[in-house]
């Protein structure tokens, strides 16, 4: 069904996702052909699109205008009017003639995923497509969308390359891929659609999707959820040292005095701090299962991170060490994405169809 | 970048502007008034699009388009016939313009947009129409792709500029659909145009009416002679209709035969139960060996007239065509389309030992009592001294020529004895006024006489070969029984001005003296370029005629005949498969070679050529390198090729910099090349 078409979406477009169970001989049809195709065409880094891998057919407006040819016909027989006649047959002609048209308006065109970005689980995360032309055709109109989403219309008429930002569902944690890309047009006058259902073989990375957990357990923080201000003790033993200041750093540890005699940006460290340190303890939540505590960590590692002091994170058969700043964070959701990640259920071919699991 | 749900802004203009194209031409045929409607739905919607009207409410709507139903039945008086329908379907096409929400309400009226486009046809078949009709396929084709195209980036026009380029790259697989694909002939009857602009001269005579169409050079009829031999332009009588009912002023047909359609049924009876007798005679004449004939094709023009014309005596072979007791050939319906039809005549064939029945004869002496008592008086005086027909027939025509002028000029007549005034006060007049004064008096002498209606003569094309027939050529002449030959044709015309019989009406007027200037030819002469232009123009038109309208299943037999050497279904087919394929082909060719790849930049050769001996070697430059780190990169893995890469790498680079073509640029690329070879990995 041409989305623009679609009756669910006539109304309003915005609100109303596409279905993804459609019912009716129609959708089971067009699911199976799906994965008819899923099943042929292996994974694949870039695609360049011909032959092997577009399918063309008529839209509804292609078979209203079969009609109408047919229509036409009739009249010219029936009047014995040969202008008529050759009008229609005009009209065939150039329904005919469409299959070339709609079909050039794709071949050739090289897709790739440039970018995919990590996220946590039920987000959206971008997903950069690089669209490039092999030869001096321009493509106009192309349609893009991931299974289960609404297209996006762009034209490649860029020398080298363009790109075009779309977003996938971050179905679960753990490393996803992305759904089957469709590419489709229905250049130039919509009377057929001529598409391709694309699997790459790129993944990402989902982080869990954080549940909030309450405050830190007693065991994590002695002084509650972090948020107290830290004491400063001028050269006691607990200072261990500075650090260069890193962007995003909290400025509460800034060495002022170094900064005001212009030497620098300098971050002081305390050593003391280690032994009260922060974690986020995998042990702290007891009685739940795997995925409900990963939840709930990410949830204090996201509070944590946006402090300023250092924590670390403990996993069974894993532990990073307390530090602080943006690679630390993204050190800690990886580990998260990552825990156990081998022992979450594969991708079913459903999800690749449909975009959802 | 985003997808539009909503109907597209151009959408929107090229539907609007597709519409205006369709509907204009229908308007020469339709009720004006759809017009109004038109513009009133226009403004509504783009009301609707500026958001300062609301889109119309059901109860608006129904009684609107219920109105307008009404309003067209009422206004035709009938709905089962072609313009009622037609302008039905206009109607919905464009009443739906209120009714315009989602694509697929666009795309409705697209669709719909065809088909009325194509409903112009069935009005005017000329090459004009045709080409219009095709461009306003093409702004239908301008609007579908608006509908379907969601970004944004093209100019308005865009649109028309590749509809245009795609209807021009059809065109050749429509043409072999339309020579090849199989004709089958009408599956159904369908309501015909009942021509509310008859054309032509109409069933009756009154004096003035014939003379009006003197100024009217549209074609009647084109005429192909089977031996392509110009004819002798006195011979060419075209007989049509004969009327032998007359009221004083008036010449009709028979009071019996007035409805065209009870007219047909009386015919087709009597034929059904025997053949007329001169119909059993003619069959004999024809089968005799010696019996000279001429065989034609005839073009007819719609008339909106039942009646075909022929020369005499002739058999007309077409479908639903009936020979009257009159020598005439009548057609089921009027003829409302062009319409071909052969015909042979035998010009010398005449009745032998025959007499007129007495109804008849009646028929055909029959005068108003006491009108035109002095035309009456004259004849009646002829007769009286013992003349034969023949004298009586010969004094009349020595009247006409002596006393009589040939003339356009308005002749008012008086209303009570128009005859009278005519041959005795006037004495000037067309082509109708001596006819009907000639076949008065041979009333008066007693001498069956009728007036018939026809064409008479012709324009020869040279380059061609065929005769045009226009409006212009329309003529009166008369017919008198005599009891030895029957029927027999004297037009008093030839009494009064013989060159307008002998040269046909067109010369006649171009050459006709000064001395005839009052007699209103002067206005219809025209400038002998503007003639040949006019005959150049026709001569297109007949080859359209011959070749486009009239390419039937007869006609489409012998093409397969003689092009593809045969009718067999599997010629067809397969000639059928292979042009098509042919001509896509051709269009695939197109699109491959508008789809090759792009020549680089001339002065990026030299550098191409490098990543391509360097790839080879395996290294191969990542996205976004330049050309400097890329080099530097190979030199690290390369330290051998650090001082020649790096050369190189400056040279391509001032290459940019130097006009294409100068010499020193010459220089640049064999010092590129040479340096290129030297590279060894």
């Amino acid at each position: 069904m041409p989305s623009g078409l679609n009756p669910a979406s006539k109304k309003n477009p915005v609100l109303q996702k596409r279905d993804s169970i459609k019912t009716g001989w129609l959708a089971a049809w067009r699911r199976r052909v799906r994965r008819w195709a899923l099943k042929r065409r292996p994974a694949q880094s870039s695609f360049v699109l011909d032959r092997n891998n577009l399918f063309i057919f008529p839209t509804g407006a292609g078979f209203a205008l079969l009609l109408v040819i047919f229509l036409m016909w009739l009249l010219g027989t029936n009047y014995d009017n040969n202008l008529v006649l050759a009008l229609a047959f005009l009209l065939a002609s150039i329904l005919i003639s469409c299959i070339l048209h709609t079909h050039a308006s794709l071949a050739g065109l090289k897709i790739e995923v440039s970018k995919l970005q990590e996220g946590f689980a039920g987000d959206e995360l971008g997903a950069e497509l690089r669209l490039s032309r092999q030869g001096k055709r321009k493509y106009h109109d192309v349609r893009l969308f991931w299974a289960g989403q609404y297209p996006k219309a762009v034209t490649v008429d860029q020398a080298d390359a363009s790109y075009v930002s779309l977003s996938i569902n971050a179905v679960r944690r753990g490393i996803i891929a992305p759904p089957l890309l469709c590419v489709e047009s229905r250049y130039p006058l919509g009377l057929l659609r001529c598409w391709a259902w694309l699997k790459f073989d790129t993944s990402v990375l989902v982080y869990p999707k954080p549940v909030e957990a309450g405050p830190l357990p007693a065991t994590a923080s002695d002084e509650g959820s972090g948020d107290s201000e830290p004491v400063l003790l001028d050269g006691a033993e607990d200072f261990s040292g500075f650090h260069s200041y890193r962007d995003g750093e909290s400025l509460k540890h800034v060495s002022w005095k170094h900064y005001a005699q212009g030497k620098g940006m300098f971050v002081k460290d305390f050593q003391s701090y280690a032994d009260e340190q922060l974690w986020v303890d995998w042990n702290a939540l007891p009685g739940m299962d795997r995925e409900a505590r990963l939840q709930r960590l990410c949830d204090w590692l996201l509070i944590l991170a946006d402090g300023s002091q250092p924590f670390g994170m403990r996993l069974p058969g894993q532990t990073i060490a307390p530090a602080t700043g943006i690679s630390h964070r993204l050190n800690c959701l990886r580990a998260l994405a990552n825990f156990e990640a081998n022992q979450l259920a594969s991708l079913s071919s459903n999800y690749y169809l449909e975009g959802k699991l | 970048m985003s997808l539009i749900y909503q109907i597209p802004r151009p959408a929107l203009w090229w539907l609007l502007l597709a519409q205006g194209a369709v509907i204009l031409p229908l308007m020469q045929y339709l009720p004006l008034w759809l017009i109004a409607v038109w513009a009133v739905c226009v403004g509504w919607r783009i009301q609707v699009v500026r958001g300062v009207f609301d889109a119309p409410k059901v109860m608006v709507k129904v009684p609107l388009a219920l109105t307008m139903v009404v309003a067209l039945v009422l206004s035709y008086g009938k709905l089962f016939a072609l313009e009622p329908l037609v302008a039905l379907l206009l109607l919905a096409f464009l009443l739906k313009l209120l009714e315009l929400q989602s694509q697929r309400d666009v795309l409705l009226l697209l669709l719909l947009g065809f088909f009325v486009a194509s409903t112009q046809l069935l009005f005017s078949t000329s090459i004009i129409a045709f080409l219009y009709a095709i461009i306003s396929f093409t702004f239908l084709m301008a609007a579908f792709m608006a509908l379907h195209t969601a970004t944004a980036t093209h100019s308005f026009w865009h649109s028309l500029k590749t509809s245009s380029v795609i209807t021009l790259q059809a065109i050749p697989l429509a043409l072999v659909l339309f020579f090849i694909m199989p004709r089958i002939g009408s599956l159904w009857t369908v309501p015909l145009s009942d021509g509310n602009a008859k054309t032509g001269f109409s069933d009756s005579m009154e004096p003035g009416n014939i003379s009006q169409l003197s100024k009217d050079y549209s074609p009647a009829f084109r005429v192909d002679f089977t031996d392509k031999k110009a004819p002798v332009q006195s011979s060419l009588y075209w007989r049509g209709l004969s009327l032998s009912s007359f009221d004083g002023r008036r010449w009709e047909l028979p009071f019996q035969d007035r409805d065209d359609n009870m007219r047909y049924r009386r015919i087709a009876q009597e034929q059904r139960k025997h053949n007329y007798g001169w119909q059993v005679e003619f069959a004999s004449y024809r089968r005799k060996d010696n019996s000279p004939y001429i065989d034609y094709q005839v073009m007819m023009e719609a008339s909106f007239q039942p009646w075909l014309f022929a020369l005499t005596t002739a058999s007309v072979g077409a479908k639903d065509v009936l020979s009257t007791p009159d020598y005439l050939f009548l057609s089921k319906r009027p003829v409302s389309q062009r319409f071909l039809y052969q015909a042979r005549s035998y010009p010398e064939f005449k009745r032998q030992g025959q007499s007129l029945g007495p109804s008849e004869r009646y028929q055909n002496t029959l005068l108003p009592s006491g009108s035109n008592p002095r035309a009456t008086a004259l004849a009646q005086q002829w007769r009286e001294a013992g003349d034969s027909d023949r004298r009586v027939i010969a004094n009349a025509m020595r009247l006409f020529q002596r006393e009589f002028a040939y003339s356009l000029q308005d002749t008012l007549l008086s209303e009570l004895n128009p005859v009278d005034d005519f041959l005795f006060s006037r004495k000037r007049g067309y082509c109708e006024h001596f006819a009907s004064a000639f076949v008065v008096l041979m009333r008066a002498a007693d001498i069956p006489a009728r007036v018939v209606l026809g064409y008479q003569g012709g324009q020869w094309n040279e380059e061609e070969k065929y005769l045009l027939v226009s409006q212009a050529d329309a003529h009166a002449w008369a017919e008198v029984w005599l009891p030895e030959q029957g029927w027999t044709r004297v037009d008093p015309t030839s009494a009064v001005a013989p060159e307008r019989i002998e040269l046909g009406f067109r010369d006649y007027i171009q050459q006709s003296s000064t001395a005839n200037e009052q007699n209103g030819f002067a206005e219809l002469r025209q400038s002998p370029l503007l003639m040949q232009l006019q005959m150049q123009l026709d001569a297109i038109n007949y080859s359209w005629q011959s070749w486009v309208l009239s390419y039937d299943q007869d006609q489409q037999m012998i093409f397969f005949q003689k092009v593809l050497g045969g009718q067999e279904h599997w010629r067809i087919v397969a000639v059928l498969m292979g042009a098509s394929t042919f001509m896509l082909a051709l269009l695939a060719l197109w699109l491959w070679w508008r789809a090759r790849p792009e020549a680089p930049a001339a002065e990026l050769v030299p550098w191409l050529e490098l990543e391509k001996k360097l790839a080879a070697g395996g290294w191969i430059r990542e996205p976004g390198e330049t050309p400097q780190q890329f080099s530097s990169r190979v030199s690290r893995q390369r330290p051998d090729l650090e001082v020649l890469l790096e050369r190189y790498t400056k040279m391509a680079y001032t290459l940019l910099y130097i006009p294409i073509g100068s010499d020193q640029h010459q220089q640049l690329l064999k010092d590129l090349a040479g340096l290129r070879n030297s590279i060894r990995l």
